[in-house]
């Protein structure tokens, strides 16, 4: 056994204090925040609300008669009707609106920047309401951002809905039958194995941040995550092949079968009813 | 009886089967035969092949040589498709060690629904079997939770239920107490002995305690991924020469006082030498 294996102490290898890695501590902030979107993600999903109710296939269906119907809203007066149908659905199924409105807020932001000139004089010409270093913004130019901003709000709204009032179990089996069986598996396998992987660049980011004392410089910590990619893609490629062997031992021949869909009842067509109302009305004022 | 003649209860029987990975050997010249209902543990060190063979046995990777038959049907590798197909596949699961390739379903319920669904049974069929299978092993908690959010105790009992959701004659077990917390070991020897003599059951284990309480019969792969030994577990379990030289047991010598002591170690020690 080495001499200094011995020693009550190890000697200090070096001068410098403990001094973290930001880029390190960067990559488990990125995997452990999408960790909690994946696990909390649905966090309504378990309440007792109108669109937890309903069979996940007419959830989705719906919302997306809602979405389009938002998108297709040509007048003020349409887009206010979907909104008011939006915060109806959320306080009916139990979602907060402050907390829809969370959800949405980074779709709005980043619209507002995207569409920004919209609200100047040089792209939308009209009546100045205010202007600012040889730039004006217009009446026109603000009702079409607005507009626009608002109707984004309102389709990520809806999307937000659904993900928040449906687990991912139920999410998956509400495709099928909307998209072959196979793809649906291959959905969430990708998922599945994706969260895997995660782990494993989880666990060997904190590896190396155990055993990181005084820091290393960006460059070094970039070199290592590049051969923590290569060998995630390694495992990544072995899991694919034992998890194909495990399927094709469980009877698995190519063709995927699959359970059909709960029965619907009433209030799963009273809800496209209503939907699909909402589309054409929305397409058609 | 003559070589080669079927045994009247014969599932499986194995002349000279070898598997190579390249060039390099993971199963070399196994022959044995495996009878309906037999406990058979195959044990060894780590990389002796264990796990390559229980694929082989599965179907899941064609011998490099060698004749494998179940059933007194001879067994091709690609080509288990048709009639064979699909009673080996019915007659034949195996738990892989891994249990997290071998869940990939939304839910612990449709988990244990692939197996049936894929042989084609009935959707009303398959929901019934699932409750019933998961009320018999005490896990309809889980039935609506996401298999990658159990834990691995919880985990590997899903993988053994999805594959006991086929109901298949042949349990070919990949290092079943790997990972398992002595409540859940406990829940999986329970399982194995109450379906003594309705299954056949072949497990590939480092656990030799489980190899002393659940298998009559042990197969030992050596290091060179040969066969060392096949016989009844009890002899092979007293034979430390053996289990030395397949690197299952080590030995180990320690001082008391002016006494030394040599020990075997390993998960099944015998402490029977003083010198």
């Amino acid at each position: 056994m080495p001499v200094w294996l011995k020693e009550a102490k190890a000697r200090r290898g070096g001068e410098g204090a403990f001094k973290s890695e930001a880029f390190v501590e960067k990559t488990l902030d990125n995997i452990s925040s999408f960790m909690k979107v994946v696990f909390d993600g649905a966090e309504y999903a378990g309440k007792n609300g109108l669109l937890q109710s309903l069979e996940p296939k007419v959830r989705i269906i719906g919302i997306f008669f809602l979405v389009f119907a938002a998108a297709l809203a040509g007048k003020a007066l349409s887009l206010l009707a979907v909104i008011f149908f939006a915060i109806v659905l959320a306080l009916l199924s139990g979602v907060e609106v402050l907390k829809l409105l969370k959800r949405v807020m980074p779709a709005l932001i980043f619209t507002s920047i995207i569409i920004s000139p919209v609200f100047f004089s040089f792209v939308t010409p009209g009546s100045a309401v205010l202007k600012a270093w040889g730039m004006a913004v217009t009446k026109e130019g603000l009702e079409t951002g607005v507009f626009i901003i608002a109707r984004v709000g309102v389709m990520a709204g809806f999307t937000a809905l659904l993900l928040l009032t449906t687990g991912q179990s139920d999410l998956l089996k509400g495709m099928r039958g909307l998209v072959p069986a196979v793809f649906i598996t291959a959905l969430f396998m990708t998922f599945r194995y994706t969260l895997i992987l995660l782990r494993t660049a989880e666990d060997s980011a904190l590896a190396r941040k155990s055993r990181t004392i005084t820091g290393t410089n960006l460059r070094d910590s970039q070199g290592w995550f590049a051969t923590r990619v290569g060998f995630i893609l390694k495992k990544t490629v072995s899991t694919a092949d034992e998890v194909t062997l495990a399927m094709v031992s469980r009877g698995f021949t190519g063709r995927m079968n699959s359970f059909e869909g709960r029965r619907l009842h009433g209030k799963d067509f009273m809800f496209i009813g209503l939907t699909s109302f909402a589309l054409i009305l929305s397409a058609g004022l | 009886m003559t070589p080669g003649a079927r045994l009247k209860d014969e599932i499986y029987r194995l002349e000279g089967v070898s598997f190579f990975y390249g060039s390099s050997p993971a199963v070399k010249n196994m022959s044995f035969r495996v009878e309906r209902g037999e406990r058979i543990a195959i044990i060894g060190a780590n990389g002796s092949g264990k796990s390559t063979l229980l694929k082989i046995l599965d179907c899941l990777i064609p011998p490099s040589a060698g004749i494998i038959s179940f059933l007194g049907e001879r067994l091709a590798g690609d080509d288990l498709k048709g009639g064979l197909g699909r009673r080996f596949r019915e007659s034949v699961s195996f738990v892989f060690a891994e249990p997290d390739v071998q869940l990939f379903s939304p839910t612990v319920f449709d988990e244990l629904a692939f197996g049936p669904l894929q042989l084609g049974l009935s959707g009303d069929e398959v929901k019934t079997r699932v409750e019933e299978l998961l009320d018999f092993l005490g896990i309809s908690g889980l039935k609506d939770r996401p298999p990658y959010a159990l834990s691995s105790g919880e985990k590997k009992k899903v993988a053994i239920a999805s594959v006991l959701a086929v109901n298949p004659d042949v349990l070919l077990l990949d290092e079943p107490t790997n990972g398992l917390d002595p409540r859940s070991q406990v829940w999986l020897y329970e399982l194995i002995e109450g379906l003594k003599n309705l299954k056949t059951f072949i497990i590939a284990t480092h656990d030799l305690s489980m190899v002393e309480d659940l298998a009559e019969r042990a197969i030992v792969l050596d290091e060179g991924h040969g066969m060392a030994a096949d016989g009844p577990s009890r002899e092979i379990l007293r034979n430390k020469d053996l289990l030395l030289r397949a690197n299952i047991i080590h030995e180990h010598a320690h001082r008391h006082g002016g006494v030394i002591h040599i020990h075997s170690h390993g998960p099944f020690s015998t402490h029977d030498e003083h010198e």
